[in-house]
């Protein structure tokens, strides 16, 4: 009697802990859901949404210049999706796209051995590995990127730490995320402290900051498909896949954190350091924001 | 030298992207380095010169050229040579597809 | 002689105790998004006036940057402005007839905007789910 009493209690222990298990990523999969049904829902007929979504965008350019029901899979190209004569642009470069220089010397930086004679290969073993990054740790309790994971990688083997953001570090970053391209993006949150870093994330993605006082919302979501001075506006949704991206205004390649830091600056407020927790907790957001989309990376962008 | 050769209709049409910084003067004094730009670049079909560019420092990191000339066979080399202001050169082909 | 020795020591204990209250003493962070701004931060015309609030600006923006919300308005970062305006509210040259006034409104304004960006830190925290779509 005792023991079916012990035995039945440890069973409802065990499946409670399961069905809560998979709850931690109940409310972020609703914002997910909700993003993608706002956006969808933007892009369907900007001439009749007009009054609610492009308020201050003349009719004509409406008209002429911008598409009509996007999909999903169309949100990848960001503002080139819906506007027309940029996506043409966009399409000519992309014949000769100016970052296959960048993803040959990742290559070439993926196979070089470090002074112990290992390399990039034992620690990452398979370079199609963007489409689970970045993942929570749950032993060490914080959101691990690509560009700390690389640097982690050449620590542990001896080596000096490389500069976030640029340069070799987003050569190689350029390397793992062409190889994983067509993969679909699957961020997990696994634990009550990952979804505390989500929430963390998502706070600073749509609070307002800097002398401008705008939030990452301001542009990225309420303000996609509108202009900000001469530039059209990429919506929230699909932009974590094309990263690390060919800027034009950089002349280079750049990660993820290197755009951080611009947009802060953007936004009238001294940026932090690459890789702190808040601009981790960010892209953890970001990721799974744009989860179910393939990466396309890397990419042109202006 | 990265280039894309295609034959369409008779006419071979050339798309290429050389590998060089292009240092301006005043770019190069600015992060302490030596100007270096291409100054002739061409490229020649069967030894024929098809495309003849003579520059200075106005071309930007990694130009892009494109041309097309009458001409040419699938399977055909196109080869690239270029020189620097510092002597550095470099010969590479395509093949037209 | 005794009654000379006890006044003196008492006046000598209050401009002790004076001293140290006039001196501007280290803000709360609680505090600090409470305070009506235009009112702490007004800045008489003066050279003194103005080397005043730039000190009250500098001793605000210690907390500000501890919570990472310092501003960097026209790509001038916020601690540069305030040491770019000692330096011309120093230089006696500098503070000409025109440039008194200029003077006063940079201190103003580091002074102001020091404390806006904690303030407005407070405000983005209860009204930041508003901007989610659902």
């Amino acid at each position: 009697m005792f023991s079916k009493i012990v035995k039945t209690s440890i069973f409802i222990v065990a499946s409670a802990t399961i069905l809560v298990a998979g709850s931690f990523n109940a409310q972020a999969e609703k914002d997910r859901l909700a993003l993608q049904h706002y956006m969808l829902a933007k892009f369907k007929n900007p001439v009749a949404n007009r009054a609610e979504y492009f308020p201050y965008m003349p009719l004509h350019i409406l008209k002429t210049q911008y598409a009509k029901n996007l999909k999903l899979s169309d949100f990848l190209l960001g503002s080139y999706a819906y506007d027309l004569d940029a996506r043409k642009q966009y399409t000519e470069l992309n014949e000769f796209p100016p970052y296959v220089f960048n993803v040959s010397h990742g290559e070439k930086l993926y196979n070089t051995k470090f002074k112990n004679g290992k390399s990039f290969k034992d620690c990452f073993p398979n370079p199609a590995i963007k489409g689970n990054y970045p993942y929570f740790d749950t032993k060490k309790g914080e959101v691990i990127t690509i560009g700390l994971a690389i640097n982690e990688c050449r620590v542990k083997n001896g080596e000096k730490p490389w500069k976030y953001g640029k340069g070799k570090l987003a050569d190689l970053d350029g390397y793992f995320a062409f190889k994983s391209r067509g993969q679909v993006l699957n961020v997990t949150i696994p634990n009550a402290a990952a979804e505390k870093a989500y929430n963390a994330g998502k706070k600073y993605y749509y609070s307002q900051r800097g002398s401008l006082k705008m939030s990452c919302a301001t542009c990225h979501v309420q303000g996609a498909g509108n202009k900000l001075r001469a530039e059209s506006l990429s919506p929230l949704l699909g932009q974590y896949n094309h990263f690390p991206v060919y800027r034009l205004k950089w002349q280079a390649l750049g990660t993820m954190q290197r755009r951080f830091k611009g947009c802060n600056k953007n936004q009238g407020e001294q940026p932090q350091k690459l890789q702190s927790k808040d601009y981790r907790d960010l892209e953890y957001f970001l990721a799974y924001m744009s989860n179910g989309l393939k990466l396309d990376g890397p990419d042109i962008r202006k | 030298m990265r280039a894309i050769a295609k034959l369409k209709n008779g006419i071979t049409t050339v798309r290429a992207m050389a590998h060089h910084p292009m240092l301006s003067y005043l770019v190069a004094k600015k992060k302490h380095k030596k100007a270096k730009f291409i100054t002739h670049l061409t490229a020649k079909y069967n030894g024929q010169l098809v495309y003849d560019l003579y520059s200075t420092q106005f071309l930007s990191k990694n130009p892009y050229i494109q041309f097309a000339f009458k001409g040419g066979k699938k399977g055909d080399k196109i080869v690239f040579y270029w020189i620097d202001n510092t002597g550095e050169s470099k010969t590479s082909s395509a093949k037209i597809r | 002689m005794k009654k000379i020795y006890l006044l003196g020591s008492v006046a000598a204990l209050t401009i002790l105790i004076s001293g140290c209250t006039t001196q501007p003493s280290q803000p709360n962070r609680i505090e600090m998004g409470k305070l009506d701004a235009s009112k702490v931060c007004k800045t008489p015309e003066t050279s003194k006036g103005i080397n005043a609030t730039l000190k009250k600006a500098s001793m605000y923006l210690k907390v500000t940057k501890k919570d990472k919300v310092e501003f960097r308005t026209r790509d001038v970062i916020h601690h540069k402005y305030i040491t770019t305006s000692q330096d011309i509210a120093l230089s006696k040259k500098l503070l000409a007839k025109g440039d008194i006034k200029n003077a006063t409104f940079a201190a103003y304004q580091s002074c102001v905007q020091a404390i806006r960006a904690v303030q407005q830190e407070d405000e983005a925290n209860k009204t930041y789910l508003l901007s989610v779509p659902k």
